[in-house]
């Protein structure tokens, strides 16, 4: 079965250590959530994990293959990478010039003349999304949630097996946050996409999920299920975070809240 | 200027029509005004239409798009719309390449017909750009994948820019009246060039560079995405960028080798495009080459009619019409 997997993975930035021998796997159609603070090795963990940062220590690899050895065009049809939409300083392409310019890995047009093949891969991407109406509108002014959907979109008209996802539901308000939650639901059941996403939201994390990664300095605190994870919820958040929680539902859709006391 | 996608064929349809009219119309103006039956009746005129101004014309054709190219090459690759051909010092490389020759006694003398003041600014212009190349190589961290950053290529070029300047500084303090005006006269930069000769020197190395260009046009879209977008779609991101900034080059060093340094118009073209082209460089790039072109040949027919019989440096023209109009259409957006 195609997984991606980390082994023993370190990285360190100028000598700080920040992901200490983290062990990880992936597999297709799974869906994980990264949860941890700020600063806590969760974004250096999966920018490894897609072959933008080299593993001082360790490996990545996909299906055994080591990333840092595949012809970057290889691991391009294999995971796909959203990075934080913090960074909106994007050229005034199209949005359907952006989601097509995902087609790299499988374009051999003159000068990336899109085949018909592609531009229906861009029309499905762009379906699936819900980002139709933005097809024509600049990248440059678009809003946060638009953004960071139109980011999404060029991810998944890459078509790969794998999505990752930098923080997508950060600084959007609570009805992007949902259509963005609901946009990575439809990826991940309408293509069977594994999807991979780096949040300290918690309830987007236990809401969309079905297994947590829970990173502290750069280590792994729990590495299971989400139900393994809800057993003592409250408890572990408390851990990760070092501040008190109450959950409101003691079910399974927990709603969790930070509190003072 | 506002980027409507649906009127872009519209403007591709309009440049090609400019070019064209430019290349066909503007050798008829100049010192004399020319109409076509005396050019067909009578040999002298004949002589200097074919001989001196349709290359001529040609000539700053090709140097404007090339310019324009590089500049888009350039601010696309760096992310900065400061950037033009000349930021990472191929200009002062080559410059001082020429003025070397022009001290050294060589500058009336030619190798297979090629001035030795072009194979100076050439060999400058090379030299400056592999100094900049291990510069930043030589800031890389080991880590990163993707490194050197374009603000590492940036600053190096920079550094090697000031370099060559002082240098060039040197050999004008250190040389005669006559061989200071003569390197002068060459920072100015002028199209003022006899018969094909000139251009059939710039040609290889322009159509090199565009050709390279074409290539990793691609790629250079993804760059402006940032480059962590373009690696994980698989640009490989320290190759292309290598061959993008190589291609400019070459194409950059040709022009400059034959034109002097012509300033502004690989800075100017590209923003006017991006303003109607929107950001793909499919697109951006026969735009900027057919704009560079047309912007370049008709500031040159200026500078060969306002003040005939006497001629003024087009790099003068370029920075006059071209400063006030940049700062026009920056306001008006």
């Amino acid at each position: 079965m195609p997984c991606v997997s980390a082994e023993k993975l370190c990285f360190s930035y100028g000598g700080k250590s920040v992901v200490e021998d983290i062990t990880f796997t992936v597999n297709t159609g799974e869906t994980w959530a990264v949860v941890g603070r700020n600063g806590a090795g969760k974004s250096t963990l999966i920018k490894c994990l897609c072959g933008l940062l080299s593993p001082v220590r360790g490996n990545v690899s996909i299906d055994g293959i080591d990333i840092t050895k595949m012809p970057p065009k290889e691991s391009a049809k294999r995971i796909a990478y959203v990075p934080q939409g913090t960074n909106r300083t994007m050229p005034p392409f199209t949005v359907r010039e952006y989601v097509g310019m995902a087609l790299f890995p499988y374009n051999t047009g003159f000068m990336g003349r899109l085949s018909d093949d592609n531009k229906k891969c861009v029309d499905d991407a762009l379906a699936l999304t819900d980002a139709c109406h933005l097809a024509d509108r600049s990248m440059n002014t678009l809003s946060g949630g638009e953004f960071q959907t139109a980011l999404i979109a060029g991810a998944v008209a890459q078509s790969t097996p794998f999505l990752l996802l930098d923080e997508p539901t950060t600084h959007l308000d609570p009805f992007h946050k949902e259509n963005i939650r609901q946009v990575i639901e439809r990826v991940h059941k309408e293509r069977g996409t594994a999807v991979v996403t780096v949040t300290h939201d918690v309830n987007f994390a236990l809401s969309t999920h079905k297994n947590i990664l829970a990173v502290i300095n750069g280590k792994v605190f729990f590495n299971g299920t989400k139900d393994e994870f809800c057993v003592n919820a409250v408890d572990n958040l408390e851990k990760i975070f070092s501040i008190k929680f109450r959950g409101i539902d003691g079910g399974k859709n927990v709603c969790f809240y930070e509190t003072a006391e | 200027m506002l980027f409507i996608p649906q009127k872009r064929f519209v403007w591709i349809l309009t440049l090609i029509a400019l070019s064209i009219t430019a290349i066909a119309i503007l050798p008829f103006i100049g010192m004399e005004l020319m109409s076509v039956g005396r050019i067909l009746t009578d040999s002298f005129h004949r002589d200097i239409f074919i001989a001196i101004r349709l290359p001529r014309v040609l000539t700053a054709f090709l140097a404007g798009g090339g310019l324009a190219v590089c500049g888009l090459v350039f601010q696309g690759l760096f992310r900065n719309p400061m950037a033009d051909p000349y930021t990472l010092g191929v200009a002062s490389g080559a410059s001082f390449g020429a003025a070397a020759v022009i001290l050294s006694g060589a500058a009336g003398t030619a190798l297979l017909g090629v001035p030795a003041t072009a194979i100076g600014a050439l060999c400058g212009a090379f030299l400056s750009f592999a100094l900049v190349l291990a510069f930043s190589g030589a800031a890389n961290r080991p880590t990163d994948r993707a490194a050197p950053s374009p603000h590492t290529i940036l600053l190096a070029g920079i550094a090697v820019s000031f370099f060559f300047s002082s240098l060039l500084m040197f050999l004008q303090y250190m040389s005669d009246t006559r061989e200071s005006f003569h390197i002068v006269r060459w920072l100015m930069g002028g199209v003022d060039v006899f018969g094909y000769r000139p251009l059939l020197t710039m040609l290889p190395f322009a159509a090199a560079g565009l050709i390279l260009t074409a290539a990793n046009v691609t790629a250079l879209d993804h760059f402006l995405t940032g480059e962590d977008i373009a690696q994980t779609r698989g640009v490989r991101v320290r190759l292309s960028r290598g061959l993008l900034l190589c291609a400019a080059s070459i194409t950059v060093g040709g022009i400059v080798s034959v034109c002097g340094p012509v300033c502004f118009v690989g800075m100017m073209i590209p923003h006017l495009c991006r303003g109607v082209f929107g950001a793909s460089h499919r697109i951006l790039l026969p735009a900027c080459l057919m704009a560079g072109g047309v912007f370049l040949s008709i500031c040159d027919t200026f500078a060969r009619t306002v003040i005939a019989p006497a001629e003024i440096p087009v790099g003068v023209i370029t920075a006059l019409l071209g400063g006030p109009f940049l700062v026009w259409v920056s306001r008006k957006k």
